[in-house]
C-alpha cells in the first residue's frame, strides 16, 4: 500500500510536467513549422509553410468567390460551373493538353467549390513545382474556351446536379437552404437551382464578366506546404503569376442582408422512394469570427453534446437504437449561417421522430440554462486542440487545407491561432450564452425528410 | 521512498532533456527541415525500433507491427489472428507488473481498464488505437499530440503486453467475425469476393494464404477464448516485433520505446514458414457462384519476387501503365471504361491490395513473403461477362508478348517519379512503408531506391521482366455470377459479342477490335464451379 501513494504523486507530476516541458510550444504559434506570408504588388497572397514531407509540395491555389456570392438571377450554381470550365483550356493549351501534363508529372489535381470559396489543389514533386505552377498561372490568366466546349461543359454539370440528388441528403439541403433564407444567396446550394443549370448551354457570354470579376490576383492566393525552398518557389511564384492585374472595373454585385428570422419555419420532405428518415434542425448562427468566442464555444458546445460519445448519442443511438448517426455543428461561413444538427433514424426510430426532436430541444434548452461541467468542458477543449493538430499535420495536404480554409475568412495565418485560443478560453456561460442567442426557436428551420417505400 | 526517489531522478531527466528539445525547435524555425530520416536500431533481442523523427512536428505517431497473420492461424482455426489482435485492443487491459513500474515511470499508475475506461481515457487526448490484420502481418496505430506521445504509448504498451481479454468483448468480438463470414462476406461485396477465391485458386485451398483474414466460420466456433490466449503467447514475440515511431519523438519518448515491450517473450520465429508455390501449367477457371447479378472477373497467378527483387519496381512500373490502381493511366481503365463503358474499371497489380474499394492508394501493412500477379475487372451487366473476360485474357496476352510501347513506357516512368514520392508524403505511410521494409529484409528508403531503379529503367528493360514474369499460358480464372453454367456455355461458345447500350456508335477501329475481342480463344484446360460460401464455411 505505501508503494502506491508515491507511485500515484509520480504520474500526476508527469502529466504536468510534460505540460511544463512544452510550455514554449503550446504558447508559440500552433502552426510550429517554418511558414513565411508575402503579398505580392498585384494583390496576390501567398502562403509558404516547410513540412517534412521530402520531395513533395501540397500546392492550393482558392478563389475567394463560391455559391454566397451568386446574386444574380439565373445564374446559381455560377461558381461551380466556373470550377469545371478551368479545366478546359487556355490561350496556349487545350483542356486535353492540361489533363495529360498533370498525368505526365505525375501530379493529383483537382478542385471543389463551396458557399464562399473555389480550391485548385493537388500534389507534385518538387522537381515538377515550376510547371505545374506554370500551367496554374497561365489558366487563371489566359482561360479559353469555345462555346461548343462550354456546352460539352454544362452536360457535365447537369449529370453532377442529377447524380447528387440521387442522394437523399442533397434533396435535404436543397430544401433546408430554400427555407431558412429569403433574400441572402446561401438560399441555394452550391450546385444551384436545377433550371439554372439547364439554361448553362446558352451562357456562354455570361461566363466572361464573372471571370473578371472573381478571378483577379487580390482574390486569389497561393499556399504551399510541404517540402519548400522559401526563396525558390517565390520566385517561381513570382515570375508566373506577376503579370497578372486586377481589372480596373469590378464591378461587384451587392450581396442582400438577410433579415433577422423571427418566427420557426418547418418543412416535409417526401421522396417517390424507399429511404432513411432524416431529422434536421438549423439555426440561424453567426458569421465565422475569430474575434469573438461564439465560433469557439458553438465547436465546443457541438462536441460536448452532440457527438459519438455524448450523453444524447448514447441513449438516442446506442441505447434505444432510434439513431443510424447523429451530428452537429455550424458550417464555417463568411456572412450569417447555419448551425445544423442532423439526425438520420433508424428503421424503428422513425417513428420516434417527434421524441427525438423534442429531445434536442431539451437538450438545448438544457444548455441555455446550465453550461457543462468544469471536466468535460476542459476534456473537450484538450480534445479539440490535440483533435486539430493530429487531423492538420498528418500530411501536408491535410495542412494546406486547413491552411487555406480557415484563411478564406480571415486572411492571415494567425487566424489558426485565435481559433484554437478561442476554443481554449471557451467558458461554461460562453456556451450557455451562444445556446441562447442562437439556438433557439425563432431562428429554427426544421426539415423532415421520408421516403416512400415502392408498392 | 525509494521509490519516489529513483522516479524523481527519472523525472528530472525528462525535464532537462525536454527543455533541450524544445530550445533546439524554436533554432530550427529559420532552417529549412530537414528531411526525416528513418534510423534503425535492434534494441532488445528480436524487436527492431524504427524511428522516422522530425522535431518539427508537433505531433507523434506508433505503429507497432508483428509479423504475425492469418497466414499463422493453426489449422483449425482460421480467423484467431484477427480474432486476437481485435481482443487485445478491446478486451482491456490488466495493471502492469512492478518489476516493468521501476523502469517505467509514466505506466507506473497504468491500472487496470475495461475497454470504455480507455476510450474515455482517450477522449481528451483524441486519439484512438488502430489495428489491422493481414497474411502476415498484425499493426497497432495511434497518433497524438507531441505532448500525449507518452501517455498514448503507454496506453498502447498496455493493450499489447497486458492484456485482459475480457470474456464478453471475446464473445462479441466473435460473434461479429461469424456474421461478416456468413452474411456479408459471401452476399454483399461481390468484388472482395472475388479477390477472396482468386487468391484461393491461384495460391490452392490448402495453402496459408487461402482462406480470408477473418477465417472460417466452423474454425471460429471452435476457437475458445484460451486458444486466442495461447496464440497471443506464441505469436506475440520480440522476434516478431517492430516498433515504429514518427513526428515529433522526444528522447523520453524513445527510452520507453526501447524497453516498453521488454516484458514480451523472446520467441524465435520471425516469419510464418510458408510452401513456395509455383505456377501451376495452363488456364484453369472457376465459377463462383454468389447472388450477384453483375459479372466481375478475376484473373492471376503466383509471382516468384517480391519488393526484395531488384526487378520488382521493373514490374511494378509495367503494371502500373497496364493498369494502375483506380487511375486513367492504364492501359486497361483505357479500352475496357473509356472506350467500351463496360464497367468502372479494371487494374492490374503485383502486390496484395486488399480493400481496393475503398481505398485509392496501396495500404501498408499487407507485406507478403510471395506475392501475386493479379488483373481485376470490375462487375459488368451479365451480357457482357464473357466479353469482358475475353477482352481482359486478350489484353494479358498482349501484355505478355509484346509488352508496352515506347510512349506508354515513357509516359508511366515520368508519371510514377512525380506519384511515388507523393503517395509517401504522410507520416504515417512513410512510416509504414519503412516497416514493411524491414519485412522484406530491404536496406534504407524503399521508395527513394525503387524511385531510383525505375528512374534509370529503359523501355527494353521494362518488357523483357514483363516476358519474364507474365505468365498468360498459366493464369487462374475466377468469375463471380448467379448463373455459372450460363457463363460457361457463353464462354465455351464460338463467340460472345459485346452489347453496347442503344443508341451508342461507336468508330470503326473499335468495331474491329471488338470482332476480334468476341471470338478470341482461351484454352481452359480445366473448368469448375464453386459456391461462394465455400470459402467462408
Amino acid at each position: 500500500m505505501q508503494i502506491k501513494k508515491p507511485l500515484a504523486f509520480a504520474f500526476a507530476s508527469v502529466v504536468l510536467l510534460l505540460t511544463v516541458i512544452f510550455v514554449n510550444r503550446s504558447n508559440a504559434s500552433i502552426l510550429s513549422l517554418p511558414h513565411k506570408t508575402v503579398k505580392l504588388q498585384n494583390g496576390l497572397q501567398i502562403v509558404l509553410v516547410n513540412y517534412p514531407s521530402p520531395g513533395v509540395i501540397s500546392y492550393q491555389l482558392p478563389v475567394h468567390v463560391g455559391s454566397g456570392n451568386e446574386v444574380e438571377k439565373g445564374k446559381s450554381g455560377f461558381a461551380h460551373f466556373f470550377e469545371h470550365l478551368m479545366f478546359r483550356g487556355t490561350k496556349n493549351m487545350t483542356g486535353k493538353e492540361f489533363g495529360q501534363l498533370y498525368v505526365r508529372l505525375g501530379v493529383e489535381n483537382n478542385a471543389w467549390t463551396w458557399y464562399d470559396m473555389t480550391n485548385y489543389h493537388g500534389m507534385t514533386s518538387t522537381q515538377n513545382l515550376r510547371e505545374v505552377l506554370e500551367a496554374e498561372a497561365d489558366r487563371f490568366m489566359n482561360l479559353y474556351f469555345d462555346e461548343t466546349q462550354l456546352r460539352d461543359e454544362s452536360g457535365a454539370v447537369r449529370g453532377e446536379y442529377d447524380k447528387s440528388m440521387a442522394d437523399p441528403d442533397s434533396v435535404l439541403e436543397e430544401k433546408l437552404r430554400e427555407v431558412a433564407f429569403k433574400v441572402h444567396p446561401y438560399g441555394h446550394t452550391t450546385l444551384g437551382y436545377k433550371e439554372d443549370i439547364l439554361a448553362y448551354p446558352e451562357r456562354y457570354q455570361d461566363v466572361w464578366p464573372f471571370f473578371r470579376r472573381y478571378y483577379r490576383p487580390s482574390n486569389v492566393k497561393v499556399v504551399l506546404v510541404g517540402d519548400v525552398d522559401f526563396e525558390r518557389d517565390l520566385q517561381i511564384i513570382e515570375k508566373a503569376f506577376s503579370k497578372w492585374k486586377d481589372p480596373e472595373n469590378l464591378d461587384l454585385p451587392t450581396i442582400p442582408v438577410e433579415p433577422e428570422q423571427t418566427e420557426a419555419r418547418e418543412k416535409e420532405v417526401k421522396l417517390d422512394k424507399d429511404t432513411q428518415m432524416r431529422l434536421t434542425l438549423a439555426y440561424k448562427s453567426p458569421a465565422f469570427s475569430t474575434q469573438t468566442r461564439d465560433t469557439a464555444a458553438l465547436r465546443v458546445l457541438s462536441e460536448i453534446y452532440f457527438s459519438d460519445t455524448s450523453e444524447f448519442q448514447r441513449e438516442y443511438k446506442y441505447a434505444k437504437a432510434y439513431l443510424d448517426s447523429a451530428s452537429a455543428g455550424a458550417l464555417d461561413s463568411v456572412f450569417p449561417g447555419l448551425f445544423q444538427i442532423d439526425l438520420k433514424l433508424t428503421s424503428q426510430g422513425e417513428a420516434k421522430a417527434k421524441e427525438v426532436q423534442n429531445a434536442v430541444e431539451k437538450v438545448l434548452d438544457a444548455i441555455a440554462h446550465e453550461g457543462p461541467s468544469p471536466e468535460k468542458l476542459k476534456a473537450t477543449q484538450r480534445r479539440l486542440k490535440n483533435e486539430a493538430l493530429i487531423s492538420w499535420f498528418g500530411d501536408p495536404e491535410q495542412l494546406a487545407s486547413k491552411i487555406t480554409w480557415y484563411m478564406n475568412y480571415e486572411p492571415e495565418t494567425e487566424v489558426l491561432d485565435r481559433y484554437i485560443e478561442n476554443i481554449q478560453n471557451v467558458t461554461a456561460n460562453d456556451i450557455s450564452d451562444v445556446a441562447k442567442k442562437y439556438l433557439v426557436d425563432s431562428r429554427k428551420t426544421v426539415i423532415s425528410l421520408r421516403g416512400e417505400k415502392p408498392l | 521512498m525509494k521509490y519516489q526517489r529513483s522516479i524523481m531522478k527519472n523525472l528530472s531527466v525528462l525535464f532537462f532533456v525536454g527543455l533541450v528539445f524544445s530550445s533546439c525547435k524554436v533554432e530550427k524555425k529559420t532552417e529549412q527541415a530537414a528531411p526525416a530520416k528513418i534510423e534503425e536500431t535492434k534494441p532488445s533481442r528480436g524487436a527492431s525500433l524504427i524511428l522516422k523523427k522530425d522535431e518539427n512536428l508537433p505531433i507523434t505517431t506508433f505503429n507497432i507491427t508483428f509479423r504475425v497473420g492469418s497466414a499463422d492461424d493453426p489449422e483449425g482455426r482460421a480467423g484467431i489472428s484477427e480474432l486476437t489482435a481485435l481482443l487485445l485492443r478491446d478486451g482491456g487491459v490488466k495493471a502492469l507488473a512492478a518489476k516493468v513500474n521501476e523502469k517505467f515511470p509514466e505506466g507506473t499508475m497504468l491500472p487496470a481498464r475495461t475497454r470504455e475506461q480507455i476510450e474515455d481515457a482517450l477522449y481528451p487526448l483524441a486519439a484512438q488505437i488502430g489495428v489491422q490484420t493481414s497474411r502476415e502481418q498484425t499493426s497497432f496505430t495511434i497518433t497524438s499530440s507531441e505532448q500525449d506521445a507518452a501517455i498514448v504509448l503507454s496506453f498502447l504498451a498496455q493493450v499489447i503486453t497486458s492484456p485482459a481479454f475480457a470474456a464478453q468483448e471475446f464473445n462479441r468480438l466473435k460473434t461479429q467475425q461469424i456474421d461478416y463470414l456468413m452474411k456479408r462476406a459471401p452476399n454483399e461485396d461481390e468484388e472482395e469476393l472475388g479477390k477472396t477465391a482468386l487468391n484461393s485458386f491461384i495460391f490452392g485451398e490448402n495453402h496459408r494464404y487461402a482462406h480470408s483474414t477473418e477465417g472460417r466460420i466452423s474454425d471460429l466456433q471452435r476457437i475458445s477464448l484460451q486458444d486466442v490466449q495461447n496464440f497471443y503467447k506464441q505469436f506475440y514475440t520480440k522476434s516478431r516485433l517492430t516498433i515504429g515511431a514518427g513526428g515529433a519523438v522526444s528522447a523520453p519518448v524513445r527510452n520507453l520505446l526501447s524497453w516498453v515491450f521488454q516484458t514480451l517473450p523472446g520467441g524465435s520465429v520471425e516469419k510464418a514458414p510458408l510452401r513456395r508455390v509455383e505456377p501451376t501449367p495452363g488456364v484453369k477457371l472457376q465459377l463462383v457462384r454468389g447472388p450477384f447479378e453483375p459479372i466481375g472477373v478475376h484473373i492471376g497467378h503466383v509471382l516468384p519476387i517480391n519488393r526484395s527483387s531488384p526487378d520488382f519496381p521493373l514490374l511494378y512500373l509495367a503494371s502500373t501503365a497496364f493498369g494502375k490502381h483506380r487511375s486513367f493511366v492504364g492501359r486497361l481503365m483505357n479500352v475496357v471504361r473509356e472506350v467500351r463503358s463496360l464497367n468502372y474499371g479494371t487494374y492490374s497489380y503485383v502486390e496484395d491490395f486488399p480493400w481496393g474499394g475503398q481505398l485509392q492508394s496501396e495500404p501498408s501493412q499487407v507485406a507478403r513473403q510471395q506475392q501475386a500477379f493479379t488483373m481485376w475487372g470490375r462487375p459488368t451487366t451479365p451480357q457482357n461477362g464473357c466479353f469482358l473476360l475475353r477482352q481482359m485474357y486478350r489484353e494479358m496476352v498482349q501484355f505478355s508478348h509484346v509488352g508496352l510501347s515506347k510512349k506508354e513506357f515513357e509516359l508511366t516512368r515520368s508519371h510514377l517519379l512525380g506519384t511515388m514520392p507523393i503517395s509517401n508524403a504522410s507520416l504515417v505511410r512513410q512510416l509504414g512503408v519503412a516497416i514493411d521494409s524491414e519485412f522484406y529484409g530491404i536496406k534504407g528508403d524503399y521508395i527513394s531506391s525503387a524511385r531510383k531503379i525505375i528512374e534509370d529503367s529503359t523501355w527494353e528493360q521494362v518488357n523483357s521482366v514483363i516476358r519474364k514474369y507474365i505468365e498468360p499460358q498459366n493464369a487462374s480464372i475466377v468469375v463471380v455470377t448467379n448463373s455459372p453454367e450460363k457463363f460457361l456455355t457463353a464462354i465455351q461458345g464460338a463467340k460472345c459479342e459485346i452489347q453496347y447500350a442503344a443508341g451508342v456508335q461507336k468508330p470503326e477501329d473499335v468495331l474491329k477490335e471488338d470482332k476480334e475481342i468476341s471470338t478470341y480463344p482461351i484454352a481452359l484446360k480445366s473448368t469448375t464451379i464453386v459456391s461462394a460460401d465455400k470459402f467462408f464455411k
